[in-house]
């Protein structure tokens, strides 16, 4: 009875709040304006899922959106996946690569009206590396030694070892350059209450845990190459709306109260099917890893990992855990990032092979010895105790991980935790294996991941090989981009054969876009490109 | 009682946060920053020192009503908080009003008409709120409010809740903290009045030939409530601690998805401070419950 009663309960006060509130609903419509079609402009929505820790890219660790659209970096990553000059017009590189020299653009102001100039570039270098700033993006400096104004538009760089990283630094809104003039006037200030860049849009407001509101720049007319629109952008204003809910942010983007959403994999197959949202996919720069503790047994033996990796089916977690939306990538390197390698597949992965597997476990003493399916050796059965986070996708990751596992008698089990509490219990090293990803968009990355000096940071996996410390130190620096490559290559193949990490796969972000909104377009590792973006129409909230 | 209360819950916070695995300079760096960087800002931070230490240090601070600096934003703490309090409260009181203007009317109700259709119907429907999860609630609310009808934006706070858009945008929002407490306060106030009703005074009342609605409003209603007001009083404090729920979804500004995202984060002053503000209120609301039952049951103030 209880159902049919509450259905017929909750049908009454649906109705009653209904009449009550046909009142307002007519008033809402009344409400809207009726603004004439405009062909180009109008305010862009973006949702944002916590708010940045400051706009100030000297104090912040990690820059998004938001920053990219107020400042302008020296150096652009372009369609074509190479680096193009922006800020600076060119460069050259001397002195065996420990000094780079800059000619910059002319003509460019900051939205305070000062211009921008190498002394400009030189104040934003050494502030970043000012030791009393503890900036957590000083290290994108590298070895830094100083920087060294020429004339006013010529600015040298100087390292104390070559740094081949530097142009993908550069190309982060980490060293991007703000105006030297507003972070004198503002002070503490400067960051949270104003932010003056020289980029497409200027900061107007950010009402903390709320949102962030940005507007156009009239005096821009220096627009990365590959943009048809050379001149300030369509939109009139940009607002970034803090939404941490996943649904409601979907919601709010069928809804049309938000033009752009980034989509979880669960969701893409159901927004791809609205008549008013278009659904962008790009390949990122994440690889998503199960990272095997190398130097804790019984997983130390390197037949045991490689075992493993010889039973993960990537086709499989990529299609049953993800819906399709991930490349199965056996390389510690994302498929859309330099030093990605395909050749390696054919030449060093391990290919699935379940008997192979069993043959590597018998030789490192494991065998079904009581015939109950798992592999035991002196009567112990082989355990991995897999660390993920608890956060889709990785729980479902998880499981059909597991499930594979299992099939080579290894029992498994799985902890997921919140990030903060798994990726502060790998340094301990008490750990068998994590399941997490990482997102970098150049290779110098694995120098983190891989190398001794990291144990108590960032190498999660306790891998230590001198070979491989030897080849990430010489990597840092080469500037030769093929003889780098090469390197990395080299690097990555004893990566893969003995295995502490079995990358599985690069994710596949998708982007929800309104209909109405034109000219957008997703970047090599997945930007958002607006500089040609427009509404056609203005839509009324 | 305060005083204690704020000391027990200032030690008690500080505690489980350095307790809880997860560094907050580790959050913040980066993967590429090195062990020595994470030294230097832990110094900075006085993160290096003793734990009693930091505390006493703490303490002393909050005392001169010095909540520091975020870690994560290095804002003020202080004014972080009283920017966001107001919305918080807001979001509070309109579901606190939503649920004594709907609970209580529709127990007292079913009371008067016990056994009825409308009894049933409203104690089923109570049942069903008080077991439905909130977040569950909330997409009801923005699927068929929103979504289908379009009478309510999804998300968001439109402005202060006195003009049109801000008003519309705090209804789904409060309904959907609201709804849960008017569920438990209908059952409550139900069966408190049901049992007043069976008191002899309501007899003599009904004797003396009075109307039944003079007995029920006049002389049951208020005795009625004294049990119910108490429930009110602590239910404000559920609801505020639903508020933290409440305020993600609906991406609502406030004080709530701050300390979420702080804990997160493991931003130690900004924990500290909402804990010992959540402290302060629940103290203040069994306080004013207390005057409100004297108030409401005058014998209250000879005991």
């Amino acid at each position: 009875m209880s159902t049919k009663v509450a259905g017929k309960w909750l049908a009454l006060v649906l109705a009653m709040v209904m009449v009550l509130l046909a009142g307002c609903a007519r008033k809402t419509e009344e409400a809207k304006p009726t603004e004439p079609e405009i062909v180009k402009g109008g305010t862009l929505r973006i949702t944002y899922s916590s708010d940045p820790t400051s706009l100030d890219v000297h104090l912040t660790p990690s820059v998004g959106l938001v920053h990219s659209l107020i400042y302008d970096t020296l150096v652009v990553f372009g369609p074509d996946r190479q680096y193009h000059g922006h800020l600076a017009e060119s460069w050259e590189v001397g002195a065996g690569g420990r000094e780079i020299t800059f000619y910059l653009r002319k003509g460019v102001t900051f939205h305070d009206g000062t211009e921008f100039d190498a002394e400009a570039v030189k104040f934003n270098f050494d502030r970043l590396a000012n030791p009393d700033l503890a900036s957590p993006g000083a290290t994108w400096l590298g070895p830094y030694e100083r920087t060294e104004v020429i004339d006013k538009y010529t600015v040298k760089v100087i390292f104390k070892e070559p740094y081949s990283p530097f142009l993908y630094s550069l190309s982060t809104e980490f060293l991007a350059i703000q105006s030297p003039a507003a972070i004198q006037k503002y002070g503490d200030d400067y960051g949270q209450k104003a932010a003056v860049g020289t980029g497409p849009f200027m900061f107007e407001a950010w009402e903390a845990g709320d949102r962030i509101t940005l507007v156009r720049n009239p005096n821009y007319k220096w627009p990365p190459f590959w943009y048809e629109n050379k001149g300030p952008a369509y939109f009139e204003k940009v607002i970034f709306y803090n939404m941490p809910d996943e649904m409601t942010r979907l919601l709010a983007l069928e809804n049309a109260e938000i033009d752009i959403v980034g989509i979880p994999t669960h969701a893409v197959e159901d927004m791809k099917a609205k008549p008013n949202v278009e659904v962008y996919e790009a390949e990122t720069s994440s690889v998503v890893y199960l990272g095997i503790n190398s130097s804790k047994a019984p997983w130390s033996d390197a037949r045991l990992r490689q075992a493993v990796a010889h039973i993960v089916d990537r086709e499989e977690i990529v299609n049953v855990a993800l819906n399709g939306m991930g490349v199965p990538n056996p390389t510690p390197i994302s498929t859309a990032v330099f030093g990605y390698e395909p050749s390696l597949i054919e030449e060093v992965v391990y290919p699935r092979d379940i008997e192979r597997a069993k043959t590597l476990l018998a030789e490192a003493g494991y065998r079904d010895t009581d015939g109950d399916g798992w592999v035991d050796k002196d009567g112990k059965p082989l355990v991995l105790e897999i660390m993920t986070y608890n956060s889709d996708p990785y729980p479902r990751l998880a499981e059909v991980v597991r499930e594979q596992i299992i099939k080579a008698g290894i029992k498994v089990k799985i902890k997921t935790l919140e990030s903060a509490t798994l990726l502060a219990a790998t340094p301990k090293g008490e750990h068998d294996a994590i399941l997490i990803a990482y997102g970098w968009s150049d290779p110098d990355i694995l120098y983190y991941f891989f190398h001794s000096s990291r144990l108590d940071r960032t190498n999660r996996v306790h891998y230590v090989n001198p070979q491989v410390d030897q080849l990430l130190e010489k990597a840092r620096t080469v500037v030769d981009a093929d003889e780098r490559f090469a390197i990395y290559r080299q690097i990555q193949s004893i990566i893969i054969r003995d295995a502490p990490w079995i990358p599985l796969y690069t994710p596949i972000a998708c982007t929800g876009v309104r209909a109405e909104v034109k000219g957008f377009k997703l970047g090599p590792r997945g930007a958002y490109w607006l500089h040609d973006a427009y509404k056609e129409v203005p839509a009324t909230k | 009682m305060l005083f204690p209360v704020l000391v027990g819950v200032s030690v008690a916070t500080f505690l489980m946060i350095h307790i809880a695995p997860g560094d907050p300079v580790d959050l913040m760096m980066p993967d590429y920053g090195t062990a020595e960087d994470v030294a230097r800002i832990r110094a900075r931070l006085g993160l290096d020192q003793p734990l009693h230490i930091q505390y006493f240090r703490y303490a002393a601070n909050v005392l001169r009503l010095d909540f520091g600096r975020s870690i994560r934003t290095n804002r003020l703490v202080k004014n972080e908080i009283l920017s966001r309090w107001p919305m918080t409260i807001e979001l509070t009181v309109a579901s606190l009003l939503v649920a004594v203007g709907l609970g209580i009317p529709l127990g007292v109700l079913s009371a008067v008409k016990q056994n009825s259709v409308l009894d049933y119907t409203c104690m089923v429907g109570a049942l069903i709120w008080v077991c439905m999860p909130s977040f569950f609630f909330a997409l009801l609310l923005q699927l068929i409010f929103a979504m289908s009808l379009k009478l309510f934006p999804v998300f968001g706070r439109a402005g202060p809740p006195w003009t049109w858009e801000g008003f519309l945008s705090l209804v789904l929002p409060a309904v959907s903290l609201g709804a849960r407490s008017a569920a438990i306060l209908a059952r409550l106030s139900r069966s408190s009045t049901l049992e007043v009703l069976r008191q002899d005074y309501i007899r003599t009342a009904r004797a003396k030939g009075l109307a039944e609605r003079v007995v029920v409003y006049k002389h049951a209603l208020k005795n009625a409530v004294i049990p119910v007001a108490t429930v009110v009083g602590l239910q404000f404090g559920g609801l505020l601690g639903g508020a933290f729920i409440t305020e993600t979804i609906f991406a609502r500004p406030g004080v709530g998805r701050f300390a979420v995202l702080a804990i997160f984060n493991r931003d130690i002053p900004v924990i500290q401070a909402i804990a010992l503000m959540m402290a302060v209120i629940f103290v203040m609301c069994n306080l004013a419950v207390d005057l409100l039952y004297a108030y409401l049951d005058p014998r209250i103030r000879y005991d």
